[in-house]
């Protein structure tokens, strides 16, 4: 005799039902996107290949985050909007919405869509917000954004203003004289400022320089929510000088990064290494401290601990050229005494402070043997860790390039026990390391900034 | 003995439901964090400095959006251990009314709640861009205007 169902196998069963429908749903969604993806990926390759960028920004190598993409409804079709992001991080900076820097990064998405005609259709769209947006980023967006093709070909501009309809800029040889135009004036020129080469490239966009708005009395589509933000600035008519700053934390390119240092023998060239510990407990060979307080409370376990770090100072000097290059070796990863491994990462460490160091003078040859060591501090597969190869121990064995051999005292912790910069700073401090000249005040977080140009 | 595995089905559920609200509700949702500012300190001591003395150094306000788009994405660091902290950076934020002090590692993505002592990581594609913004920032703030 077949069982009754009861009222939990019916909800079991509703409840899968459900999840069913959904996931056909998800995955036609998914289908569509992929589809979008595909489509979208081609387009943009053929036409790198067919044409060539018009203003800076277009020029900028740029990944598209294909993963980070979504589905938006365009009309009746549907389209795909992507951020973009810049290979240099670059930042800006515009004197329309004050002092803060904001990403270019996530000011720049792209749209791809096929329009009525089935035709495929790729839109850079680039929002700069203004002041009102700054003070509060969760109102609807206003300021200005560019929509241009891939090459950076202007399409239109459109300017939103807190409760009013989009207006959008409707180019022409003569807009200055038109007598609708209205007073406001937004022209974008800046410069591209690299820290890493230390020299700066003017740029100015075309299309940008002087802008003239015309309600056309139409609202104009949204294209989604990008946009950066900051403090507030006061809005300013005029000239607007934006800045790009170049991110300099992590170290993607490790040879572009060393490029201008020049392997020349001879007395012109001095080189110059410099070893900066950050030792955890200043002028002890405490390994580590518990850097917990009272509020995060030592029973938690949690609080994190402060190995400090090690890094070096590469300094190349010619006449009145000095190039200085900061390098610290990091795991790309968290680790923690139970989790030792993670991906090695090379960062610039030029605002890390530090409490003491030790300089050497050592010649070409031995300059670019210590570069050719840290360079492999990225490689895929090369692993910071904990107990074996960590900052100081990276350290080490790169001065042991040129023939610099540091002291390797090992320092023990939970768990483990390796190199650490508590001790390599006292064994610096109390023996008299040959060729090394001892510096007990250490440097700030600008004492040492990365210095030098080149072509 | 029906009624008995209904029960029991229902009390799996309701235990299933409660335990999935109350590790909601221990998570914090950054995505509401407004206000952030990042402070000029650093040193051993950022993790000691109480939040009432942040006020005494030079702070500059981060970019709202860019700060969203990245802590938005942050996921509790569940850890077997506390982690190594190589240098990092004192920044607060308001969220649900209430004024938090985070710590921002120098390395790897991640940060620290000190009200809750939990750790929060960022996923991996977005921890360089995330180093860079956290670096230029704070060089925004200590380097005389460009």
């Amino acid at each position: 005799m077949p069982r009754p169902i009861t009222r939990v196998q019916l909800l079991l069963f509703a409840a899968a039902l459900l999840c069913i429908t959904c996931n056909k749903h998800l995955s036609e969604t998914a289908a569509i996107k992929t589809d979008l993806i595909v489509a979208a990926r081609s387009y943009i390759d053929s036409i790198s290949l067919r044409g060539h960028p018009v203003n800076f920004r277009a020029a900028q190598p740029k990944t598209i985050l294909w993963n980070l993409a979504r589905v938006i409804p365009i009309g009746q079709s549907k389209g795909v909007i992507v951020p973009i992001v810049f290979d240099n991080a670059l930042l800006v900076k515009a004197n329309f919405v004050g002092n803060p820097l904001f990403h270019l990064n996530y000011l720049t998405q792209l749209l791809f869509y096929k329009d009525s005609t089935g035709r495929n259709t790729a839109r850079v769209i680039t929002a700069f917000p203004d002041s009102n947006y700054f003070h509060d980023p969760t109102r609807p967006f206003s300021g200005i954004k560019f929509i241009e093709d891939w090459l950076g070909h202007p399409i239109q501009k459109l300017l939103y203003i807190p409760n009013e309809k989009v207006k959008h800029f409707i180019p022409t040889s003569n807009q200055t004289t038109k007598a609708e135009v209205t007073e406001t004036c937004y022209s974008i020129t800046g410069y591209n400022y690299s820290p890493e080469l230390d020299e700066t490239v003017t740029w100015s966009e075309p299309a940008g320089c002087s802008v003239d708005y015309i309600d056309d009395g139409s609202p104009e589509e949204e294209f989604g929510g990008i946009g950066g933000s900051g403090a507030s600035g006061a809005d300013s008519a005029g000239a607007a000088a934006i800045t790009l700053l170049p991110g300099t934390s992590v170290i993607k390119n490790i040879s572009q990064y060393f490029q201008c240092f020049t392997n020349v023998g001879g007395t012109d060239h001095t080189y110059t290494v410099t070893v900066c510990v950050d030792q955890p407990d200043p002028g002890t060979r405490t390994p580590w401290t518990s850097s917990g307080n009272g509020s995060s409370g030592s029973s938690s376990g949690n609080n994190p601990i402060d190995a400090g770090h090690t890094f070096l100072l590469l300094t190349e000097t010619y006449g009145a050229t000095t190039i200085t290059r900061n390098l610290g070796f990091y795991p790309a990863g968290d680790v923690n005494p139970l989790g030792v491994t993670s991906q090695g990462s090379l960062n610039d460490d030029e605002t890390h402070p530090y409490n003491i160091s030790g300089s050497f003078t050592v010649n070409n040859a031995q300059f670019f043997n210590i570069l050719n060591f840290v360079s492999q501090g990225n490689d895929p597969g090369y692993l910071y860790n904990l107990n074996t190869n960590n900052c100081t121990t990276f350290v080490i064995n790169a001065m042991a390039q040129a023939g610099v051999s540091l002291p390797r005292t090992i320092g023990t912790w939970l768990d483990g026990a390796g190199n650490d910069p508590g001790d390599l700073g006292e064994d610096m401090r109390m023996n008299n390391i040959p060729g090394m000249t001892l510096n007990l005040s250490g440097g700030s977080n600008i004492s040492h900034s990365n210095a030098g140009q080149c072509n | 003995m029906q009624l008995s595995k209904s029960s029991f089905m229902k009390s799996i559920l309701i235990i299933s439901l409660v335990s999935c609200s109350l590790l909601a509700s221990c998570q914090v949702h950054w995505s509401q964090a407004s206000d952030w500012k990042l402070y000029e300190y650093q040193g051993h001591g950022i993790f000691k400095l109480p939040i009432d003395s942040l006020k005494l150094y030079s702070s500059t306000p981060m970019n709202q959006d860019s700060m969203a788009f990245f802590v938005r994405s942050a996921t509790l660091l569940n850890t077997k251990a506390p982690l190594i902290w190589m240098g990092g950076y004192v920044a607060t934020c308001s969220i649900n009314g209430g004024y938090r002090k985070v710590e921002l590692s120098r390395y790897g993505g991640y940060f620290y709640d000190e009200k809750t002592s939990a750790y929060y990581q960022l996923p991996s594609e977005k921890i360089d861009a995330w180093l860079s913004f956290i670096q230029n920032s704070y060089q925004n703030l200590i380097k005389p205007k460009l």
